[in-house]
């Protein structure tokens, strides 16, 4: 081709150039976009995407969501946090199949679960387990439908009765945990509150405890925070 | 596959194949040359597949696949155009790091699996660093290449994946000591090699992964000012650093010396206009280390400034595509990773451009997908691997969840 036809040619396909490459950034833009809002559409469908149900306090009757890993502790970056803890007090990790593996940051400090004592590497949190902490007892409630194996009760040590969150508060005093009050009203952000996932149903020896004999009822603090529709 | 996204896949990798095919063919028309027409055929074949088959066969980020794609295309057609031989090569370092790629989506998918392999991949790594300092060859000077049964490679670039696949994990069990115990090794080895831009994209990915996995403000800090006190102490001890300081600086102090390739590469730049000389019409050739170092000013010098800031916005939407990612995942080991491979990417670049545009000293890493050079090219394509993997990953969490959610209201 001759030399002025090629740089003709060339100068003029510049602009085609620049127009393709436009036409591509323009269009990956649209999809990022697009592909956003879509992923923003599907959490507001599931608000409760990427978690794994909720801990309870059973002190306070305040629960915290549980998502699949994370840290509990006492520090801001935790992702369960109390402030009777150690700054960092236990890892856990979802492991469907298994359950919540529990895998304490301080070997020292006292921990029971189910009233047992931390084994080494092979704790694992069930739906309804209590994990006591320092001065915290925690009840993990996962929702139905994860791949996880039946709870049972602990063989060794029996289930206290009553269970701190199964009595009923006096009149005028909040909510207990076994029932829950009716669904938020939207909030100002424009966030459905309302839960649509279900928790798993909870062992019979806690759904149905025999009637309380001597032991004094204890009393909640506080009523259980969180949307309705929530069953055990 | 529905209508609505073969249109979104079309319109995605349309612009792409037909850029390819109209600038080989101009080329091809220059001088006959077989060979172009041949690439007129085979890249944009090889993108539309990287592009739109290869996300049917393995679940995969299709916009991330398809900038990342046209980018490799566009190193290879410039490299094509200043030198074929090294378009040729390229062109297959583009389809080993492909290669690459899905295996690094495959390591993401089977970590759980494979996770043992940990303490391996450090002591390797340490091994192949420490490589450069008994057999290495000097290069720029830098002793950081080796060469093995006729091969020549970086290790500091393979390292790369293994340093973000070592950090994302320790960091995710919070074993920040071990962690930086390995990037302080690597770094140590980097400097000893006097690879100092590898060094510093390496300690600013630590430094961030650090921070991010502890939320530690005081850390931050500390990093910075050893990061302050590094500068100054690699700028004391290297003469070489200090005449990048002073190109830096003032280029036109020496624009025939030390500053030539940093005065060549702004004047190409200034040369192309906002429109570009024309593919083929341009001189870029007179820039020295044109294929590694300065590829983006033959970008911008043949293709102009409009098309070289869409170049910068592909990656600035790789980036960002990269934190969503990250945003998304639904593991620590998930966000630390990502984090991690999208900050590479966009720190390198921002150092190898920066120090094109003089907007920053100038250092010598490769540009990521464009520059010559199988190691980068491998592990820039293994990085945006294991950042696919996540996206993958996330993608069977999000799946997992509406399933989880049918589940609880059946129940």
């Amino acid at each position: 081709m001759a030399e002025s036809t090629y740089e003709l040619l060339s100068m003029g396909l510049r602009y085609w150039f620049v127009l393709l490459i436009v036409v591509a950034l323009l269009r990956a833009y649209f999809l990022m976009r697009r592909d956003n809002r879509d992923y923003r559409q599907t959490l507001r469908q599931l608000p409760d995407a990427g978690l794994i149900g909720e801990v309870v306090d059973l002190d306070t009757g305040t629960a915290q969501p549980l998502p699949r890993e994370g840290l509990i502790g006492s520090s801001r970056s935790c992702d369960i946090r109390h402030p009777g803890m150690h700054r960092r007090e236990m890892e856990f990790i979802f492991r469907p199949g298994f359950g919540v593996k529990l895998i304490p940051v301080h070997r020292k400090h006292r921990a029971l679960l189910d009233n047992e004592p931390l084994q080494k590497g092979d704790d694992v949190a069930l739906h309804g387990t209590v994990l006591e902490l320092r001065n915290a007892r925690l009840r993990f409630r996962l929702f139905a439908g994860l791949d996880l194996p039946e709870r049972q009760a602990p063989a060794s040590v029996p289930v206290q009765y009553p269970l701190s969150d199964t009595v009923f508060p006096e009149p005028g005093d909040h909510l207990p945990l076994t029932s829950y009050p009716e669904p938020l009203p939207p909030s100002p952000a424009g966030h459905d509150l309302e839960m649509t996932w279900q928790f798993a149903p909870l062992p019979p020896e806690i759904l149905n405890p025999p009637e309380p004999t001597e032991e004094p009822r204890k009393r909640m603090r506080r009523s259980l925070r969180g949307g309705g529709h929530r069953h055990d | 596959m529905t209508d609505a996204m073969k249109q979104q896949n079309k319109w995605l990798t349309l612009p792409g194949m037909l850029f390819f095919f109209s600038a080989y063919l101009l080329l091809g028309f220059k001088s006959f040359d077989w060979q172009a027409f041949m690439m007129a055929v085979l890249v944009p074949l090889v993108f539309f597949m990287a592009s739109a088959i290869l996300p049917r066969l393995i679940p995969a980020d299709r916009v991330l696949l398809a900038l990342v794609n046209f980018l490799c295309g566009l190193g290879i057609l410039v490299l094509f155009r200043l030198n074929p031989e090294r378009g040729f090569g390229q062109a297959t370092n583009y389809l080993v790091g492909l290669v690459g790629m899905i295996g690094c989506l495959l390591v993401v998918r089977f970590w759980p699996q494979i996770k043992w392999t940990m303490p391996l991949i450090v002591v390797v790594s340490i091994g192949l660093m420490a490589l450069p300092l008994l057999i290495g060859t000097v290069k720029n000077g830098a002793r950081a290449w080796v060469r093995i049964a006729g091969v020549n490679f970086q290790p500091s670039e393979i390292i790369k994946v293994a340093l973000l696949l070592s950090c994302a994990f320790m960091l995710s069990r919070r074993m920040v000591l071990p962690a930086l115990a390995f990037s302080g090794i690597c770094l140590g080895l980097l400097f000893l090699q006097k690879d100092l831009g590898t060094a510093l994209l390496y300690y600013a990915i630590t430094l961030i992964l650090v921070y991010v996995s502890t939320g530690s403000l005081s850390f931050l800090a500390l990093g910075t000012l050893g990061a302050g006190a590094g500068a100054v102490v690699g700028y004391t001890m290297n003469t070489y650093v200090q005449n990048r300081v002073r190109i830096w600086q003032n280029p036109w102090e020496d624009p025939y010396g030390i500053s030539y390739q940093v005065v060549q590469s702004m004047v190409a730049m200034v040369n192309g206009g906002p429109w570009g000389t024309g593919l083929g019409l341009g001189t870029a050739s007179v820039i020295p280390e044109v294929e590694t170092d300065f590829i983006f000013a033959a970008v911008f010098h043949e293709f102009g400034l409009i098309f070289g800031m869409c170049v910068i916005l592909m990656y600035l939407m790789i980036f960002l595509r990269g934190v969503g990612v990250a945003r998304r995942a639904r593991s620590r080991f998930h966000t630390l990773l990502a984090l991690g491979c999208s900050c590479f990417i966009a720190i390198q670049t921002f150092v190898i451009i920066g120090g094109n545009i003089n907007l920053i000293p100038l250092t010598g890493v490769t540009l990521p997908f464009l520059s010559y050079g199988g190691t980068s090219m491998v592990s820039s394509l293994c990085i945006m691997g294991l950042l696919q993997g996540v996206a993958n990953a996330n993608e069977r969490g999000l799946e997992e969840d509406q399933l989880i959610a049918m589940l609880g209201e059946d129940s």
